[in-house]
């Protein structure tokens, strides 16, 4: 039996140690290129991969990763590639690598094989459905202005006879407002006339209120004095309360009067809806040009972001556990150091498009440090940095940390392109925008910042050198299509400032651009001072209702309040005049008890001195019996003194 | 598998090897039994068992049997470890001189569950010895002509699929 188990021991160590000599090397490499195409999506290929078990060296001769999107090409190659394991990590089951460095990287090669892989891909959301259910607004839309139209709807009266003003509808709604509030005031007031009754009743007991020349007396006066007070004080309390109900219901009314401006100003927008005019100076064009393509390219970025951020590996250290399975718990101990589970502390790369390929001329270098499974054991964040140059000068820079060290993750990616070249832009089919672009260069400069539940893009576009092409485009039936025609036509230098914020599931954007003001500037100098005289008397107008129903109300608010606030001010007054008398009374009648009671101390004195008195003569007459009686004792002392 | 762990468990039993070297292999058939197998010590220990002279089949049925039920324990076990390697604080120094030398922290005595079963079975080694030399030379003594005429032991041996068994086995 031992013999036996010794054996078998002994040959399956044996087979393992001859699978690993003759194909643990195609086993390891079969086992990364899986890991990888798991990663990538596309077919990865390592060749002449070697271990080398003594020293812990790996050796690749190449690794080529197809393009997914062509199968026949590698997105990347790299031959050579030489990397250390750490070794004391591995007993540990740990893979820590110091440096990799690819030196030779080769994009867009030819491969001699399909590189397709075929596999079960799930499919992706509607992008189209899934942002317009992440934007918080919709996008602005161009208005359209015919210019027949113009001239027969800028007759500000036709305008307006035909048009309810809600200014005013909204007036006679607050003056009717006013009216209640002034019947319930009325109704409140008539309440508070009992309190006018209570003031009277306080009078007449203060006139009531004697100064006698008893202390006892005036102990009892002091009581009432109390009383009195404290019923002045309940009237106070209601009185106050009837203050603080009236001040609010003032700015209730105050809020709605001031609320007529907002009503002022859609009437403004609906009278240039009717008159067929938008209110150029307002219009965002860039937003309602680009905003989409923007907003497309902006949720890529994000989208992008969001992936690379969630495929990060864990954000925070594993709590202790409360109940430990079979695994138990780790304790760590000072002194040696502890590894993630995978750990790359530097890869370096760098390399060229294939010499004679479309590629050729292009050059990428880069360096990432910190690859963990673990960040808050490594203790470090990750970062890249990478930079490529096409062969027609586009650069692109790419800065990003993800310091995931911490739970409270804060990560950062700053991109650069510089010198994109616009003519293979994709515009879509707008028909305010050209057909394509014959020449022009364009810069994005990017930053994506991801904290937990917020993620924020903030991008700058600049274009320039711009030469649009509108060849195939319908001639454009409205002044506004014309104008942005127009300017996009003779425009040479575009600005686009954007911003999107992800808070959860909500997206919000922000666009801004020189566009808008170049349109804007435009347009008003091609409608001229027809339609800027229009809209400044549409304006005059609407601002002149409003400022009569203003006026109206506040004087009707302010005849109201008077009326209130007199009859709240009377009591006030009443009960601050009972208030001062009680006052004048107290203090009287304090007065009084305080002069009684000096004069019965005064006699209190006198009665005590004279006590004093008497008591000191008795003593002496006593003293002097006393001396005399001792005189006449020693005599007869010395008498009897003498007999003997 | 547990019944030709069983069977040969049985066998040892009733063949004249001594009482000793079946409660040795039983006692440290407890200690990979009871502790979890990713560990160093366990191979030192299965080592022991194969080259010392010590019961096979006895580590093999006490390594099948405690490895049963011994998740049950761990709660214990972490209980017990985590009290030894942290709230202890004498044993610190040491635990930390022993997490710093190369080849200590591949037994992973730094795991609770670990060095709580470790430090269990290791207690329990010569009890665990000791009764069952006892329970050996008792069964010896007067229950191995019994067991051997329970019915479940004559249906066993008599089922063909056993006798089969056996056959191939020696065969």
């Amino acid at each position: 039996m031992r013999n036996k188990a010794i054996h078998i021991l002994i040959g399956f160590l044996v087979i393992t140690v001859l699978i690993f000599i003759f194909w643990g090397n195609t086993i390891i490499a079969r086992g990364l290129e899986n890991m990888l195409q798991a990663i990538t999506g596309a077919k990865v290929e390592i060749v002449g991969f070697r271990l080398n078990p003594l020293n812990m060296w790996v050796q690749m001769e190449r690794i080529q990763i197809a393009n997914p999107a062509d199968t026949w090409r590698n997105i990347i190659a790299a031959n050579k590639i030489s990397f250390k394991l750490a070794p004391g990590p591995l007993f540990e089951g740990k893979v820590v690598i110091d440096e990799i460095v690819v030196e030779d990287l080769v994009f867009n090669e030819k491969r001699r094989t399909d590189g397709k892989i075929e596999r079960v891909r799930k499919k992706p959301p509607k992008p189209e459905e899934k942002k317009e259910s992440k934007l918080g607004r919709a996008l602005a839309t161009m208005p359209i202005l015919k210019p027949e139209t113009i001239a027969g709807n800028l007759d500000l009266k036709k305008i307006t006879r035909s048009y309810q003003f809600k200014t005013d509808l909204s007036a006679a709604r607050i003056k009717a407002e006013i009216t209640a509030y002034k019947e319930k005031w009325d109704a409140n007031l008539e309440e508070l006339s009992e309190i006018k009754g209570e003031i009277e009743g306080l009078d007449e007991k203060i006139g009531k209120l004697k100064i006698p020349n008893d202390l006892k007396e005036i102990d009892e006066q002091l009581k009432v004095v109390k009383e009195i007070g404290d019923t002045a004080k309940k009237i106070q309390t209601g009185l106050d309360s009837a203050n603080d109900r009236f001040k609010k219901d003032t700015q209730a009314l105050a809020g709605m009067i001031k609320g007529l401006q907002e009503e002022a100003e859609a009437d403004y927008q609906a009278l240039l809806a009717l008159a067929k005019l938008p209110d150029i100076g307002r219009i965002n064009y860039a937003e309602a040009l680009l905003g989409k393509a923007i907003y497309n390219t902006a949720v890529f970025i994000l989208d992008t972001a969001a992936f690379i951020q969630k495929h990060l590996p864990a954000r925070v250290d594993k709590p202790p556990k409360a109940k430990p399975s079979r695994d138990g718990q780790d304790i760590v101990f000072p002194g040696r150091k502890t590894y993630p589970r995978f750990l790359i502390k530097k890869i370096a790369v760098s390399g060229k498009g294939t010499p004679g390929s479309a590629l050729d001329g292009f050059y990428a270098s880069g360096v990432i440090t910190g690859i963990a499974s673990e960040p808050p054991v490594y203790g470090l964040p990750l970062t890249a940095a990478l930079f490529a140059q096409t062969p027609s000068q586009i650069l692109f820079r790419l800065n990003g940390e993800f310091n995931h060290v911490t739970p409270e993750f804060q990560d950062t990616i700053e991109l650069t392109l510089q010198g994109l070249p616009l003519p293979g832009l994709d515009l879509g089919g707008s028909e305010y925008l050209p057909s394509k672009i014959l020449a022009g260069k364009a810069g994005i400069d990017a930053t994506v910042k991801i904290i937990p539940e917020r993620m924020q893009l903030k991008a700058l576009f600049t274009a320039g050198q711009i030469k649009a092409d509108f060849s195939g485009k319908p001639e454009p039936d409205d002044l506004i299509a014309e104008i942005v025609r127009k300017t996009l036509a003779g425009i040479d230098q575009v600005t686009i400032d954007c911003q999107l914020e992800q808070v959860n599931d909500g997206l919000e954007m922000k666009i801004s651009s020189n566009l808008n003001r170049m349109i804007s500037e435009r347009l008003q100098a091609t409608i001229g001072e027809k339609v800027t005289g229009f809209t400044r008397e549409l304006r005059a107008e609407v601002d002149a209702r409003l400022r009569e129903a203003e006026r109206s109300l506040d004087a009707l608010k302010a005849s109201y309040e008077e009326a209130i606030a007199a009859k709240l001010t009377e009591f006030q007054k009443m009960i601050d005049l009972e208030k001062q008398k009680l006052e004048a009374k107290k203090a009287e009648l304090e007065t009084k008890k305080k002069e009684l009671e000096a004069e019965l101390d005064a006699m209190k004195k006198e009665l005590e001195s004279e006590l004093q008195k008497k008591i000191k003569a008795e003593e002496e007459k006593l003293k002097a019996e006393e001396e005399k009686l001792k005189k006449k004792l020693e005599k007869e002392f010395e008498g009897i003194k003498d007999l003997f | 598998m547990f019944l030709n762990f069983l069977f040969k468990f049985i066998k040892a039993l009733q063949s004249k090897g001594e009482p000793h070297n079946i409660a040795m292999g039983f006692a440290l058939g407890t200690i990979i039994g009871l502790t979890p197998s990713r560990a160093l010590h366990n191979l030192i220990v299965f080592i022991l068992i194969l080259i010392g002279n010590v019961s096979i089949p006895a580590a093999f049925f006490a390594i099948f049997l405690f490895s049963c039920f011994a998740h049950f324990l761990d709660p214990l076990f972490h209980s017990l470890g985590y009290f030894l390697l942290v709230k202890i604080e004498f044993l610190q120094p040491f635990w930390t001189y022993l997490y710093n030398i190369p080849i200590a922290p591949l037994t992973r005595f730094y795991n609770t569950v670990v060095l709580g079963s470790l430090v269990a079975s290791l207690t329990i080694f010569f009890p665990v010895y000791w009764v069952f030399k006892q329970i050996v030379i008792l069964y010896r003594g007067k229950m191995a002509d019994k067991v051997s005429r329970f019915k479940i032991m004559q249906i066993i041996k008599a089922n063909k699929l056993f006798q089969m068994y056996q056959r191939v086995k020696i065969s």
